[in-house]
């Protein structure tokens, strides 16, 4: 090891988080090439960084000095999923897909080379104070394990990993309760919840096709009781669960990433996907006889429901599709502290950011799906510094009742293909517009007496009437529940300001193709970025965001190195986030242009 | 029967000669009067020359010139609307049929690649090669060939201290037929087991510029007796040997060279007594102390070694066509994990999901070790330096690999010579392509009673002899002038008759690589064209280039119907486990 050289990266890394402090470098430009800032050089240990700061000024653009720490690193091979912030300052993190070939043992003599859920112990990432970064990993050893700069990386359960129900951790298993589909090695989104006592309950998904969740026991000091797999027969099955969050009232909410982007594809006998869900319900998988219902899938779905969250039986645990959260691919879902407002994330490519208004706190049964409509900055096409403002258009009104009937009628057969076709998404678009949309000389009615085009065909609805869909590679969006919860109970004025976070992946795409309402600079894009969003209280007396505002932005791109094409020194495809009691990010990698994934830990100027 | 018989004597004959070509002592061909004369101009050495060492390991390097290397040049060429060489590396297959499910026939019609694949990098496609061919002389040719870069390989892996990696030796490997008994077991008690197998068309054709020879090996418990003891037993491996073959291939049966039962103690002929035979019916464990080692379809037993030698096209002094003792490259695979059929289809569709979201390829590579192509196997390459010498191959030169064995459709457990081997006893024996017959592949639609064979097929699906739909000399033999296929020509003829070139386009093929080892241009491509092709694009435009109609699509299988096979019912359903 070059000793000199580290010392080199621990410095610009520390100088980085003290010129942070004084929040008014903004016009550096790009986060970029990090080491530049290396100059100020000051010793590291001077801590408390970010206290001297007046930083509202350059909050809303001013990335220059963003606060980037290296705080963990995944295995070769895998991204970090699923992480979650408990109630006892613990951080979930699931490693998903590491390599198989990994022979590396950790300190407590676990080889990391399949799916694993784990937990950063040891540490309270509420109280996590100043943070010394961690290094770049640099030898095998290094790169096989999961460092963390804090705590220690505990691992809890791992893919087929016997289960008391008699099943394997991962085991996906068919409607009928007993034939295994297959076995995944893809851990998602965690929740841990009380379980009435001392311990909790830490459920995970299981990011496959048909998708799965497990559910573990944690005694207060993490010892493990491995339980089972939650039974979806009950919903049909579920489909690719991804990231998630828990609901004020307690519920996990887990994620149906849908990557159908056309439902025509659903009846496409040749597609292995639709043909594992008709395996999954015991139909024939040659479509031969009734296939499964396109609009089955891709919701936010509800974990727990009727108070079954801490069931003491994991098969008793009950599940609630959330029909009126749209349909299209889910990241996940965050409920505001008005118990009404929803944020909604759609992975993928020419994607939509959604919101959902419930009727009544705390049913999301009934409401309105709105789509954000952006305006760039203009003349700025820097993704360090473009920001948009956000206008809401409303997309759909319904009940989850009307809307899980209306579903139903699409029940059918390969043959019979039954969907929402692209005529009837014009129609609904021109009615709820009164305009005449595609120039057939009339406007066109809603074609059904409901608003299920808006619920079920959400992405499509949203584009004809005119909200964005150009995002790309939306992830995860998320708040701190408790400095929310304080800011709004406050009387949600500014100054205790809570702030909504979003990754987004990769700024490339449909953001960077020079045309629509979002036109960035893709020069880096490919690294990704993440928003800020600032809550502010509406005309309605609900929760709102209007901007959309760039936090911190991945690059440079080298893109002919043959491995870290992004930067190692800053975001790469920014995919899970939270953030803790402190306002401070935990900041997810999912991506390929770093040899090892990392968790950052971002400190905004904008606090 | 007797066919076999003979194959058998041409394999022991071959042992004896102290020649270093692994050659075939009964020229089946009539020489033309063309190959008479080179022969006659040609010095062939008594026994080869040995190749010095290389620098063996190549240093990281920073960048890349094509992270979309798994994508091999075959992938760029034209199908004129019309020809399908696409269908040998994409199948689909009927859902979870197989463990593999990649169900990729799609891609026999379109150019489905990432941005960065649309550039065809394999830019030594295009070089005309022909003048620097004829600045080398026939006879530096077979000086060349004739040199064993093999052995040295080997000394100088285990003599390098700090060498991780594994290191595959086959004493007198260089000599090909002479390093094995008489049922391709090898002489020097490593365990490698050589077999007979059919080229997969058509890189692995001689005529396309390569000869190729393939080694199984199982781990020790599958070579060790159960009911007496552990000791090794030969009978127990061969055994072992022939249930994996019955499950690689999902026979129901497989001959096998006499087998004494009583080395293992199962009656794996079931007729009711433990006796020697020649037959087993495929059991649901494998024997020995592997007992404890379930049989799954299509998917070989954790610890399973393939190597795999890439050579020129070797010609002996009686003008055939073999293996010479230079190889091009040396390729070691190792299944590391096995993952059930379960598990795969997780991983799949994984591997769908990435290329969904445009993801360029990521792979593990271990160094020493080999690149993890992340389906449970290992793979390591070696490759020629400027002086011919075997060296590792660099990070890049190894994704050329990844490919074809990770996510094609058409392999079984990512590999494709064992399912192409000549089914049962007679196939356990060094490769031989003398006297074999041009199998047909396995179809439901074909029956053991329609006799097209698969190169006779793929020559009329591709229209030409190679995946560049060119080999002027294929062309030549076996096509009409309007380019239709000279069935008549085809006829009767064996698989060395159909797929090895004349002495004349042998040494030229082989002076056209000596040129890319002369350059060290691998990541430009390993394809020895005598001159540029001219039915491959250069850049793919997704909105412009043409795809390939559906009818022209083509469900082939990898494995083939050799006479007398007992090949069950075409696409058995793997049954899914109660839990």
């Amino acid at each position: 090891m070059n000793k000199k050289l580290l010392s080199v990266s621990i410095a610009s890394i520390l100088a980085l988080g003290l010129s942070a402090c004084g929040g008014d470098d903004g016009d550096n430009g790009a986060t970029g090439p990090q080491g530049n800032a290396g100059q100020n050089g000051a010793p590291g240990s001077p801590g408390s960084p970010g206290a001297p700061g007046t930083p509202g000024a350059n909050g809303e653009d001013g990335n220059g000095g963003a606060s980037l720490k290296r705080l963990a690193s995944a295995p070769l091979g895998a991204e970090f999923t699923g992480i979650f912030l408990n109630s006892d300052g613990v951080v979930f993190s699931n490693i998903q897909h590491p390599s198989s070939s990994n022979t590396t043992t950790d300190v407590d003599g676990k080889v990391i080379n399949k799916g694993t859920i784990g937990a950063f112990v040891g540490v309270d990432f509420n109280n996590l104070g100043n943070v010394a970064a961690m290094d770049m990993p640099i030898t095998e050893a290094d790169k096989e394990r999961v460092l963390s700069a804090v705590g220690n990386y505990m691992v809890l359960a791992q893919q087929s990993d016997a289960l008391v129900s008699g099943k394997e951790m991962g085991d996906i298993i068919a409607a009928d309760g007993s034939t295994l589909l297959k076995s995944s090695n893809d851990p998602d989104f965690n929740a841990a919840v009380s379980d009435g006592g001392t311990g909790y309950f830490l459920y995970s998904n299981w990011e496959d096709r048909p998708g799965g969740m497990s559910r573990i026991a944690l005694t207060s000091s993490y010892g493990v009781t491995q339980e089972g797999m939650i039974d979806f027969s009950s919903v049909k099955g579920t489909w690719v669960n991804c990231f998630g969050t828990l609901s004020p009232w307690g519920t996990p909410l887990t994620s149906e990433e849908l990557y159908f982007d056309n439902t025509a594809d659903w009846y496409n006998i040749n597609n292995n996907e639709a043909k594992s869900i008709a395996e999954y319900l015991g139909l024939p998988t040659d479509g031969s006889g009734a296939w499964g219902n396109p609009y089955n899938y891709g919701y936010i779905m509800e974990i727990g429901t009727e108070g079954t969250v801490a069931a003491a039986n994991v098969a008793d645990v009950k599940v609630n599709k959330l029909e009126l959260l749209g349909r299209f691919s889910h990241e996940n879902a965050i409920v505001m502290p008005d118990l009404r407002t929803v944020f909604l994330s759609d992975d993928g490519g020419n994607t939509v950011f959604f919101k959902f208004v419930a009727d009544t706190a705390s049913d999301l049964s009934a409401g309105k799906l709105y789509a954000a409509k952006v305006t760039q900055s203009a003349g700025v096409s820097d993704p360090a510094e473009a920001a948009f403002a956000v206008e809401w258009v409303l997309i759909a009104t319904g009940t989850e009742a009307a809307i899980e009937a209306a579903i139903a009628s699409f029940d059918g057969t390969v043959g019979e293909a039954k969907q929402i076709t692209a005529q009837q998404i014009n129609d609904y678009a021109e009615a709820k517009l009164n305009q005449d949309l595609d120039t057939s000389g009339t406007i066109a009615s809603n074609p059904f007496a409901d608003d299920r085009i808006g619920f079920l065909e959400s992405r499509k609805a949203a584009a004809a009437l005119g909200a964005t869909a150009e995002f790309n590679k939306m992830e995860g969006v998320n708040i701190n529940r408790g400095l929310a919860d304080a800011w709004w109970s406050n009387g949600a004025a500014n100054g205790a300001q809570a702030y909504m976070y979003m990754a987004m992946s990769d700024t490339t795409g449909a953001m960077s193709d020079g045309a629509g309402a979002i036109q960035l600079d893709g020069t880096n894009g490919k690294c990704g970025a993440v928003y800020r969003m600032k809550l502010v209280k509406n005309s309605a007396g609900l929760v709102d965001v209007t901007t959309l505002a760039p936090a911190v932005v991945g690059g440079p791109y080298y893109g002919s190195r043959s491995t870290n094409r992004c930067n190692t020194n800053n975001i790469s495809n920014p995919d899970n986030l939270i953030i803790l009691d402190d306002g401070r990010v935990l900041i997810g990698e999912d991506t390929g242009n770093h040899q090892n994934n990392i968790i950052w830990l971002f400190e905004d100027p904008a606090l | 029967m007797k066919y076999f018989i003979s194959l058998i004597l041409i394999m022991l004959s071959a042992c004896d000669s102290s020649t270093s070509i692994s050659e075939i002592t009964e020229p089946t061909t009539q020489q033309s009067s063309d190959d008479a004369q080179i022969l006659a101009s040609l010095k062939f050495p008594s026994s080869p020359a040995r190749s010095g060492r290389a620098v063996l390991r190549q240093a990281h390097a920073e960048n890349i010139y094509n992270a979309e290397a798994v994508i091999p040049p075959q992938c760029y060429t034209k199908h004129d609307g019309e020809y399908n060489p696409c269908m040998t590396c994409h199948q689909s297959y009927d859902y979870r049929s197989r463990p593999n499910t990649m169900s990729d026939g799609g891609l026999q019609h379109v150019y489905a690649f990432s941005d960065l694949g649309t550039h065809n990098h394999w830019q030594n496609l295009f070089e005309d090669r022909r003048p620097r061919i004829a600045k080398i002389s026939d006879q530096a040719v077979i000086d060349y060939i004739y040199t064993d870069n093999y052995s040295p390989l080997i000394e100088q892996l285990k003599s390098t201290a700090d060498w991780q990696g594994p290191i595959p030796e086959i004493k007198n490997l260089h000599l090909g037929a002479a390093a094995f008994d008489e049922h391709g077991m090898a002489k020097d008690g490593s365990h490698w087991v050589a077999f007979n197998y059919k080229p997969l068309p058509s890189t692995f054709w001689p005529t396309n510029g390569s000869s190729d020879d393939v080694m199984i090996r199982l781990p020790a418990k599958f070579r060790q007796t159960s009911c007496k003891n552990k000791d090794y037993s030969r009978d127990t491996y061969l055994a072992n040997l022939g249930i994996l073959e019955a499950a690689i291939k999902d026979l129901s049966r497989i001959s096998v060279p006499a087998i004494d039962e009583n080395a293992f103690c199962e009656d794996l002929n079931q007729d009711g007594k433990l006796s020697v035979i020649s037959e087993i019916i495929r059991p649901t464990h494998y024997v020995g102390q592997a007992g404890d080692e379930a049989v799954t379809v299509m998917l070989y037993p954790i610890h399973t070694e393939f190597l795999h030698s890439v050579r020129y096209v070797g010609i002996s002094k009686d003008g055939d066509i073999g293996l010479p003792p230079r190889m091009k490259e040396l390729r070691y695979m190792n299944k590391f994990a096995f993952f059930p059929p379960t598990h795969l289809v997780s991983q799949y569709g994984n591997e769908n999901q990435e290329k969904i979201e445009g993801l360029l390829p990521q792979f593990i590579n271990r160094g020493d070790k080999g690149t993890d192509n992340s389906f449970g196997w290992m793979l390591l390459g070696f490759i020629e330096d400027q002086q011919g010498q075997l060296r590792m191959q660099s990070e890049e030169e190894n994704l050329f690999c990844m490919g074809c064995h990770t996510t094609i459709g058409s392999t079984i457990d990512q590999t494709f010579a064992f399912a192409r081997k000549l089914d049962g006893a007679p196939g356990w024996s060094y490769i031989n392509l003398k006297g074999m017959p041009d199998a047909p592949y396995v179809n439901a639609a074909n029956t053991k009673n329609d006799s097209e064979g698969e190169i006779a097929h793929y020559l009329k699906t591709v229209g030409g002899g190679n995946e560049f739909r060119e080999n002027d000399e294929i062309r030549e033999r076996f096509f009409h002038a309007d380019g239709s296929l000279n069935v008549a020509a085809i006829n009767g003829l064996d698989v060395y008759q159909l797929i090895t070139p004349s002495l004349r386009r042998a040494l030229d093929l082989n002076k056209a690589y000596m040129t890319i080892v002369a350059d060290q241009d691998f990541i430009h491509g390993r394809d020895a064209n005598l001159q540029p092709v001219r039915n491959v694009y250069s850049e793919i435009d997704p909105e412009s280039t043409p795809v390939l109609p559906g009818d022209k699509k083509v469900q082939w299988d990898i494995r083939l119907r050799w006479p007398n096979s007992s090949l069950n019912s075409v696409e058995t359903a793997l049954p899914l486990s109660a839990k």
